[in-house]
């Protein structure tokens, strides 16, 4: 009782700090956390509270602030319902994160209210018995210590709960081809990383390398955080409901593989929010790096990129580093983000990307191995922001000529344009609105199109109300040297027209365009032939 | 920089192997990106010389393959007057970024012993050397020994 005053005392007194803006002054304070409640009735309390504390510590602090008995709070973080004797810092759970209390209403009460209750305590038991069947880690163990003290607890009706479990193993098994499930506790920890992403042989390695340096590497989810960090970080997996998007989920089994969180709707749930009969899980990751900004702070999974703890060497560089990108080749090529970046860069600069109609505009493994296609293309976002922007702009131009589109001509402009296809006359809307002839590509005309360098684009016709001199109109023009510089120093490729430049090497010209990719020869400006190749191969 | 760290590995490599067929390698110390070394090759007529190449290696390597050229003139239907080569393990088409400079100078040093008729660069030399060998190898000889650089002692 002494303890619950001391509690609730510390925690107002916080409350009084921060509300003068004294709070994060003190230093005493300062490694404390301010986390944020959701309760199932749609409250929102903020709470200090101190990593060394347990969950129980929080139920009690909760309490008055919701105007319930303490007994009656049930705390759900990350798809799990916490256990009491859990503390906090085991639960990864960083500054301004959100936890969601579920209050249980009058568990004695109605029929329909105690089976759905202990539907749900169902889960979280079959997860403890799941926990005390491992022996492998030092931390694990400690935790069955603390999961037997709850199991012994007399609240919880052991009866019961063995009855409505009796579908749970079927369930649970499901996992149990990934080893490591079984030491899984909360979705956030490393064992969970290594059960989604790891197969056997590379556990087998980890739990090696660590008998000779415990110092070691952990792995962990890699994400790109756009906002504020614009870059790599470590992530966590969370959980939320589907349906209301409320972290007041609790899991009817872990996930264990990728499948099981990147695609909608693989495992199932109970939503305790009231009024919400939600039943599916919506997995998100967040970044570690950064203080939380709110419950829709969620970054990207970068799931071919990992903690290197095999100490594979690059593929380019030979260097072993840490984190590195696992292409998902039959091989798992492995290269370190340095060498991804140069890659993905020195492909952009040629238009080399690969269109494919699934996954968009994006790489294979470098060595060129088959099915090694890069399915998330955030992984691009590694190349910067300018680069990033033109891959977004590339891939949609060469999406827009897959599908028989045209570019907007006009310098400057670009926009892609699908227009009907027995129409020649083609208007860019939405773009700059210039009219262009389809098949030219130069300002739209009546009747046939006239060789390369005719009128051009802004060449007024005779219905001009000044009598210019059209060379001198010509010499006049915005763009001039730039196209004049572009029609001295390249060749169109015959087949799609694009400006190719020769800077050295054999007459055997390779269009840059990867979705042209045409071979054609410097010299006769037609298909590259093996005649091509004995009469003027090097000029 | 990616092609920095590798090619400093892949120098002290092959510097390490003491290749007999490569070696003299130069490289300056402000650009690792320029390797120039000596080829020595066994078969006739080549063996009667040593030809001196430069390997230039792009700044996106080994995302793009290194260009060779010969340095010292060589009498060679893979070869063109210009010292320009075409091996298929550096052709754009071909190239892999674990290749490695060995593996590019073992092909190199291979087509020199070996010349490939049936993919020339200059199609006279070529015709000689199917149709007429005895005067392809008396003309090159006599080529490598005027033109080409003096062969290591051991």
């Amino acid at each position: 009782m002494l303890q619950y005053l001391l509690n609730l005392f510390g925690g107002l007194w916080h409350i009084i700090l921060t509300m003068f803006g004294l709070g994060q002054a003190k230093p005493a304070v300062s490694t404390q956390l301010e986390v944020f409640v959701r309760t199932n009735t749609g409250e929102k309390v903020s709470v200090c509270l101190d990593p060394s504390w347990t969950v129980q510590q929080i139920k009690t602090t909760l309490a008055p602030k919701l105007k319930r008995n303490s007994h009656d709070i049930r705390i759900i973080f990350a798809g799990k319902e916490l256990p009491d004797n859990m503390v906090i810092q085991q639960c990864d759970l960083g500054n301004h994160s959100f936890l969601h209390a579920v209050i249980v209403v009058a568990k004695e009460d109605g029929a329909a209210n105690s089976t759905s209750d202990s539907a749900g305590k169902g889960t979280t038991i079959s997860h403890i018995n799941e926990i005390s069947n491992s022996t492998s880690s030092p931390a694990v163990e400690k935790k069955i210590a603390t999961s037997k003290e709850i199991e012994d607890k007399p609240h919880c009706s052991t009866n019961e709960v063995s009855e409505n479990c009796a579908i749970q193993p079927t369930e649970v098994r499901n996992c149990q081809d990934f080893p490591s499930t079984k030491t899984a506790t909360l979705l956030c920890d490393a064992s969970t990383v290594m059960a989604i992403q790891l197969t056997e042989a590379e556990l087998k390695a980890i739990n090696e390398l660590k008998s000779v340096d415990g110092s070691n590497e952990r792995p962990y989810f890699y994400v790109y955080c756009s906002k504020p960090c614009n870059s790599v970080q470590v992530g966590k997996l969370r959980v939320r409901c589907a349906l209301c998007k409320q972290g007041t989920l609790t899991l009817h089994r872990d996930p264990c593989n990728w499948q099981d969180v990147l695609k909608e709707g693989q495992i199932s749930g109970t939503c305790e929010t009231v009024g919400c009969n939600g039943n599916v899980a919506e997995f998100f990751f967040k970044c570690r790096a950064h203080e939380t900004s709110g419950e829709d702070d969620s970054s990207v999974a970068l799931y071919l990129v990992r903690a290197n703890l095999p100490a594979i060497p690059c593929l380019a560089c030979t260097e072993v580093s840490s984190p590195v990108v696992v292409f998902e080749c039959e091989d798992a090529h492995v290269m370190c983000l340095d060498c991804f970046v140069t890659y993905c860069v020195s492909r952009l600069n040629e238009r080399q990307f690969t269109r494919n109609l699934e996954i968009g505009y994006t790489l294979p493994c470098p060595i060129g191995c088959q099915d090694s296609l890069i399915r998330e293309v955030h992984h691009f976002k590694l190349m910067g922001d300018n680069n990033y922007e033109r891959y977004q702009r590339w891939g949609a131009e060469e999406a827009v000529l897959a599908a028989g589109g045209v570019l907007c001509p006009y310098p400057g402009c670009g926009q892609g344009i699908i227009a009907d296809e027995d129409c020649r006359r083609v208007v860019c809307v939405g773009g700059c609105g210039y009219v262009f002839c389809k098949l030219c590509l130069q300002g739209y005309h009546i009747g046939e199109c006239e060789p390369e360098g005719g009128g051009g684009p802004n060449f007024v016709g005779g219905s001009g109300t000044f009598a210019v001199d059209p060379t001198r109109a010509a010499g006049s023009r915005w763009d001039e040297a730039s196209s004049l510089a572009i029609r001295v120093t390249t060749k169109p490729c015959p087949k799609c027209r694009t400006p190719t430049e020769r800077d050295g090497g054999c007459m055997h010209m390779v269009c840059t365009r990867s979705s042209c990719n045409f071979h054609w020869c410097w010299v006769c400006q037609t298909e590259w032939t093996r005649e091509c190749m004995g009469a003027h191969w090097f000029g | 920089m990616a092609a920095t760290r590798r090619l400093q590995k892949e120098l002290a490599d092959i510097r390490r192997s003491g290749i007999k067929s490569f070696r003299d390698i130069q490289v300056d110390e402000s650009n690792i990106l320029t390797w120039q070394g000596l080829i020595v090759p066994e078969n006739p007529p080549y063996n009667k010389g040593a030809f001196r190449i430069e390997v230039n290696f792009p700044a996106e390597y080994p995302f793009k393959p290194p260009k060779i050229n010969f340095k010292t003139k060589i009498y060679h239907p893979n070869v063109d007057e210009k010292g320009q080569v075409c091996l298929p393990i550096i052709s754009a088409e071909n190239w892999k970024p674990a290749t490695k400079t060995d593996q590019v100078i073992e092909a190199l040093i291979n087509l020199v012993n070996e010349p490939e008729p049936e993919h020339p660069l200059r199609a006279d030399l070529a015709e000689d050397y199917t149709k007429d060998r005895k005067k392809f190898m008396k003309n090159a000889e006599e080529f490598t020994k005027k033109n080409s650089e003096k062969r290591p002692a051991d």
